[in-house]
């Protein structure tokens, strides 16, 4: 994954912050399907909403390994991956 | 709030370190970012399954959840999917299933019974096919859609064409007095269909 790259939430994706974590629903073949739905934890509700700024992946992971306090390459390599999960379930798309 | 995190089983997709700087074992976890898979209920996630519910189907899209309750029993069982399709209360149908939200509380899909102008405007009359009292009345601004697909336990049964509407209406009318003789046919009727339907649900 190319670290310059932004990316932005798909509008078929329904999202509800439920205490600190994030309820998604997507909207597949026009459906909203409560019986398949995903939760991100209170570290991955917080990308979600680092998304919104619009910065790049490289701004994304300064910002993780500053809040929480992890070194760089750590929060790289979690982050990396867990874009690439949102980015599977089509909750995100690159611009 | 409501918490889903006790319904859904926690499943990390990728494993870290653990965090050297903390000495909590719990903590191992806690800078890790985790996309679990899960499903909303009515009954548990009460307020998440109304905002939900609302957004999807005010958007325009279909809703697929799990059922809860007997009371459109034997038609619809406790634990069936069913699928709702968007529509007004206008373009609703005698006999239709209509999904809409009580006034300050849960949504039910109860079946439609009559249609009235109330000085212009529509008022419409539910009643669940396994209860003998009609519901409070329905205004248009409650109404969120109409059950077309039901996922039982034996198969699927697609009630939203112009066959579903006529049989629903027929099943309404089964079924209205509540007498012990209507029951049967109404719960003979729903079998029939059920067994009929389903091969082209």
């Amino acid at each position: 994954m190319e670290l310059t790259k932004s990316y932005q939430k798909s509008s078929s994706m329904v999202a509800r912050r439920v205490a600190d974590e994030v309820i998604l629903v997507p909207i597949k073949q026009n459906v909203g399907d409560l019986q398949s739905i995903y939760t991100l934890n209170e570290v991955g509700a917080r990308i979600w909403e680092l998304l919104d700024n619009g910065g790049t992946v490289a701004d994304m992971i300064s910002s993780v390994a500053e809040e929480y306090e992890v070194e760089q390459p750590k929060a790289q390599a979690d982050l990396v991956d867990f874009l690439a999960q949102l980015e599977s379930i089509g909750a995100i798309a690159s611009i | 709030m409501v918490s889903v995190a006790d319904v859904i089983k926690k499943m990390p997709i990728f494993k870290v370190e653990p965090n050297f700087e903390s000495n909590a074992v719990g903590s191992v976890f806690d800078s890790l970012p985790v996309l679990t898979s899960g499903h909303v209920e009515q009954i548990k996630h009460g307020s998440l399954f109304d905002s939900l519910a609302a957004d999807i189907l005010g958007r325009g899209s279909y809703l697929r959840f799990r059922a809860h309750g007997n009371s459109m029993a034997p038609f619809i069982r406790n634990s069936d999917v069913v699928l709702v399709e968007p529509r007004k209360a206008s373009e609703l149908r005698i006999g239709d299933i209509v999904f809409y939200r009580r006034t300050g509380g849960r949504h039910v899909a109860h079946r439609l019974v009559s249609k009235s102008g109330n000085g212009g405007s529509l008022v419409l009359t539910t009643r669940g096919d396994n209860l003998k009292h009609l519901d409070a009345s329905v205004f248009p601004e409650q109404v969120l859609g109409r059950v077309v697909r039901i996922e039982g336990r034996n198969g699927n049964l697609w009630v939203g064409g112009r066959i579903g509407s006529t049989l629903n209406r027929l099943l309404l009318y089964a079924s209205f007095g509540g007498s012990y003789t209507r029951d049967i046919v109404r719960r003979g009727l729903t079998r029939l269909w059920w067994l009929v339907g389903r091969r082209f649900g």
